[in-house]
Formats: structure tokens, C-alpha cells, sequence
């Protein structure tokens, strides 16, 4: 999940693909976890207090156009 | 039959609180009742008598995925936000690869977070000085169309992928946002300003902490703002001032909204309780953020920002690097760290402790800055930010009274270093509500221990 793309992903979009082959940064290839994948897992099994699984949070659209009311008091 | 009874909630009521019991049916808020004898729920979550608000947005965080995995990844920020007692966070389109200003950009940015995701999300969209060149403004419309709440762009350089804007470029772009009535938020701080004096400073030989902050002087910032609003007055467009750091900034927003103009602005936790004196001279590296920490005197026009309508919303603009490559290699100094620090985790505490609890804020404007202010501007009201009857059942709820210190080795950010360690707060999230389903509950066993090495 956090380190594999979601089936069919590569094939949905293979314009940017093309462009990022791996969409990854300089900066992480050049990074410690890196080379370091196994610490990534071991920090996202030690969170704690968390009750649902990866994957509930839903994409949340905008609704409609709004503007604050201005209250300005000085 | 409801789904769920949140009974002994205390919510508020203007600056005030009452105890009552609120129902959930279908994931939206069904009803509130005192009395809950032979009403049936398939669930009770018990808030015992805590100040439960509705559920904290964070407007602006960099999740760093796809693109930046030894930064942070969805899941990860996501954890953090749900730790912090925030249901909804909107990211950034920049720090991911590629960015995410077009629709098909967005759409595989969706693609990929989604399975991660533990509390709601937005997006910002984004506009840079590549889009204005190569006459890409078309991707604006495309994608306010698609749902995003506001565009995003830089007058400083940020990441690759998102290059900055030029002022003829961002008066451009300004141009082209203001046709879809959504806000832009810029990184208000005048590139030459900082460019010409991080050398100067270089060649000085500076290479204590603070000289970051002396170097991206309070000026640069103020000239920014100034051009924006101008900016912003000739061709109509809604101007949001994202981070700002300087008690003049805040001004110069409310004097703009005294002349009508739609002009906004948020404030995040560090800017209203760390100095750049103090912070970057034990913290280093480790403090470094753009824009930088100020002073007290501006923590405290802040703080006053907040209170006379200057400032309208608080957001962390969490960025967190890795320490070993990002921040602390071997021969990075001040000028080479990279800049960002963590920050969703501890916004409400932080705003509760510092702001409520020490009586700098009142109930309402808490509820405001925290919630209802970022729904209404970003256009997710009352999905969000309320507690009305059909609003989405998010609830953050408070032990007002638990003391605690920020330790980063507790935290689910994955960075492990927050220049806020260390402080001792009063107020602590007890649990997280997201559509009525409870996604964080405070020293209690998680879900994500058993993940196998498949899932992950």
C-alpha cells in the first residue's frame, strides 16, 4: 500500500508514466529509508491508538462556492 | 435504530457549552437529545462530558505522496491528523511527483493515497510559472471543475515539479483563478528579497540558526502580501495569504478586508508560539521552515490577528523531511538543510493549550479557527466544519485538563523531530470521530500493528 502502486494504476495513466517511470524523487533515491524500507513498516506498526483500517478516509469535493463574511473589529 | 449515540458530549454553544447526546445515522449527524433512556443504537461511544467539537480541519499539509515515501506517505499523515483530532486535512499540490495541476495529475494522486487514507481529505489544485509559459491555464478551470478548493502558487522556489511564479506570471494566473471564484493561496515571500540576502549572509559566513530567519527578512514578506493584495484588487481574484508568519502581515490582510477587498490569511501553531530566537538557536536545522519563525512580538499580533478577524483560520503547513539525508547529512549546514517541519499532530492541542486554555481565545473563535472557518473559505460547509442535523457526524473530542509533553518519538508523522518537543500543553485529544466511525481513541491499541508485510 505504501510501497506498491494499486493494480492498474501504470496502465491508467501511461502518459505521466512515460514522463515519471517510477514517480519517485531525486531526493528519495538518495535518501535513507531508502535503503531502509523495513523502518517505514516498523514506525507505521508502532502508531498507536488507531481504529480503523488504511483506505476509510474518503476524497471529500468541493460542495460550492463560499466566502467568509468579514468581521473585522480593530 | 441509529448507528451511534455519542452520549455525555459536551458541545459548544456560542461561548458557552451544554451536555448532550448526539445520534448518527448514515454517517451524518441525525440528532441531539438529553435524554437517551430506550433509544437504540448499534454503537455508544462514551465522551464523558469532554468538549467535543466539530471535527478540526487542517487546510494545508504536504503529505509528500507520491514522490517523497521517506518523508511521509498517506497513511502516516494521515495517522498523524487523526491523532491530533483532525478529521478533514486538504493537501498541497507540490510535493508530490508529478505535482498535481492537472486533472489527470489529480486524479492519479487520488488514486494512489486513497488506500492509505484514515480520515477525509481534500485537495488544493495548483498554477506555476511553467502553466503560464506553455499556456496550460486551461488546467484552472479543469480543475476547480473537478472539486479541488483553492490553487496554490509559490514566488519562491519550492520543489521541481512546481516552479514558481514570476509577478507578471502570477498576476497572470491570478487573472486566470479569479474566473473560477476559488481562492489562491501564495507563498508570500519576495524571491529577490530572500535570494540576495541568503548569499549575502552565505558569504558573511553565517551559519548559526537564526541567520535563516534574519535573512528572509520580515520585509520580504510584507512586499509580497503588498503585491498580492494589489494583485488581488485589480483583477478580483480571492487572495489567501497560506503560513503567514508576521504580525505586518496580518495587518496589512485586515486593513485589505476593511477596504472590501476578499483577502484572507491563516497562521499556523509555530508562528503563534516559537521565536526564531530561541527555536533556531537550540533546534538548528530542525526549526528551519519558509517562511521562518519570528518573534514574540509577532506570536502575539497574531494571537491578536486572530481575535479582531485578521487572521481567519489556523493550518500547519506539515512538511516533515528525513533527518539522515535531509536534514542533519553529514556537511548539510543551515543554508543546505531543507525546510519543513511536522505539524498536524499537534495544531488543536496546541491551539487549545496556548490559545483556550490560557484564555487568549474564546469558545466560538476556537470552533472558528479550527473548523468552521476552513469549511466555510475551501467550500466543504456544512458537509464539514458543523454540527448540524446532516452534517457529516466528525467530532473531535478534548480532555481539557490532561497535561503532556510533544515528544516526537511518539508522534505518527514519520519524521521524528518537531522544534515543538518538549512543550508542555494542557488539553489533549481524547478521540477522533470521522462519519460517525471512531478512527482514533487516546492510549488505546491500534489497527495498524497487524498490517501484514503484503498490506504494506
Amino acid at each position: 500500500m505504501v510501497h506498491n502502486y494499486p493494480e492498474g494504476v501504470e496502465e491508467r495513466y501511461p502518459e505521466i508514466f512515460k514522463e515519471f517511470p517510477n514517480l519517485y524523487s531525486k531526493e528519495y533515491e538518495n535518501s535513507y529509508r531508502k535503503e531502509h524500507p523495513e523502518l517505514i513498516d516498523k514506525h507505521i506498526r508502532g502508531i498507536k491508538g488507531i481504529k480503523v483500517q488504511p483506505g476509510f478516509g474518503k476524497f471529500v469535493k468541493r460542495q460550492s462556492i463560499q466566502v467568509l463574511p468579514k468581521k473585522i473589529t480593530f | 435504530m441509529y448507528d451511534l449515540i455519542i452520549k455525555n458530549a459536551r458541545i459548544p454553544q456560542g461561548d458557552d457549552t451544554v451536555l448532550t447526546n448526539i445520534l448518527v445515522k448514515d454517517e451524518k449527524i441525525a440528532g441531539f437529545l438529553t435524554d437517551i433512556e430506550g433509544v437504540e443504537a448499534k454503537e455508544i461511544i462514551d465522551a464523558k462530558g469532554f468538549l467535543t467539537l466539530p471535527g478540526c480541519i487542517d487546510s494545508h499539509t504536504h503529505f509528500m505522496y507520491q514522490g517523497f515515501p521517506h518523508r511521509e506517505n498517506f497513511l502516516t499523515g494521515t495517522a498523524a491528523a487523526a491523532r491530533g483530532g483532525v478529521t478533514t486535512i486538504i493537501d498541497m499540490p507540490c510535493c508530490s511527483v508529478p505535482s498535481a495541476r492537472s486533472v489527470e495529475q489529480l486524479k492519479l494522486k487520488l488514486d494512489l493515497v486513497g488506500p492509505q487514507a484514515l480520515v477525509d481529505y481534500a485537495m488544493w489544485g495548483g498554477v506555476t510559472g511553467e502553466d503560464v509559459r506553455n499556456d496550460w491555464l486551461h488546467n484552472v478551470q479543469e480543475q476547480a471543475d473537478y472539486g479541488v478548493v483553492a490553487f496554490k502558487a509559490y514566488m519562491t522556489p519550492s520543489v521541481p515539479t512546481f516552479p514558481r511564479v514570476t509577478d507578471p506570471e502570477m498576476y497572470e494566473s491570478f487573472k486566470a483563478v479569479a474566473k473560477t471564484g476559488l481562492p489562491i493561496g501564495i507563498h508570500a515571500e519576495n524571491f529577490a528579497m530572500c535570494d540576495f540576502y541568503v548569499k549575502k549572509f552565505q558569504r558573511e559566513g553565517r551559519m548559526d540558526g537564526p541567520a535563516w530567519a534574519e535573512a528572509r527578512m520580515e520585509l520580504a514578506e510584507k512586499v509580497a502580501i503588498e503585491l498580492g493584495i494589489s494583485f488581488a484588487e485589480d483583477t478580483g481574484a480571492r487572495l489567501h495569504i497560506v503560513h503567514m508568519s508576521t504580525g505586518i502581515g496580518a495587518k496589512l490582510v485586515g486593513e485589505a478586508k476593511k477596504r472590501g477587498l476578499n483577502v484572507t490569511s491563516e497562521s499556523c501553531p509555530h508562528y503563534l508560539t516559537l521565536n526564531y530566537q530561541d527555536a533556531m538557536s537550540k533546534y538548528g536545522p530542525l526549526a528551519k521552515i519558509a517562511p521562518p519563525l519570528r518573534t514574540k512580538k509577532d506570536n502575539e499580533m497574531h494571537w491578536e490577528g486572530i481575535n479582531n478577524g485578521s487572521i481567519d483560520f489556523i493550518a500547519t503547513d506539515h512538511a516533515p523531511y528525513e533527518i539522515e539525508s535531509e536534514k542533519a547529512r553529514k556537511g548539510m549546514n543551515i543554508w543546505t538543510a531543507f525546510p519543513g517541519i511536522p505539524g498536524v499532530e499537534t495544531m488543536v492541542p496546541v491551539v487549545i493549550s496556548e490559545g483556550y486554555n490560557k484564555g487568549r481565545i474564546s469558545l466560538s473563535k476556537l470552533v472558528e479557527i479550527l473548523s468552521t472557518n476552513a469549511a466555510i473559505h475551501y467550500g466543504l460547509y456544512p458537509k464539514k466544519g458543523a454540527m448540524f442535523i446532516g452534517s457529516d457526524a466528525d467530532f473531535t473530542i478534548i480532555d481539557l485538563d490532561k497535561k503532556w509533553v510533544i515528544d516526537p518519538k511518539e508522534q505518527a508523522t514519520m519524521c521524528g523531530y518537531t522544534p515543538l518537543e518538549g512543550m508542555e500543553l494542557t488539553g489533549k485529544v481524547a478521540m477522533t470521530i470521522v462519519r460517525g466511525h471512531l478512527v482514533f481513541e487516546d492510549e488505546e491499541a491500534s489497527t495498524l500493528t497487524n498490517l501484514t508485510d503484503d498490506e504494506l
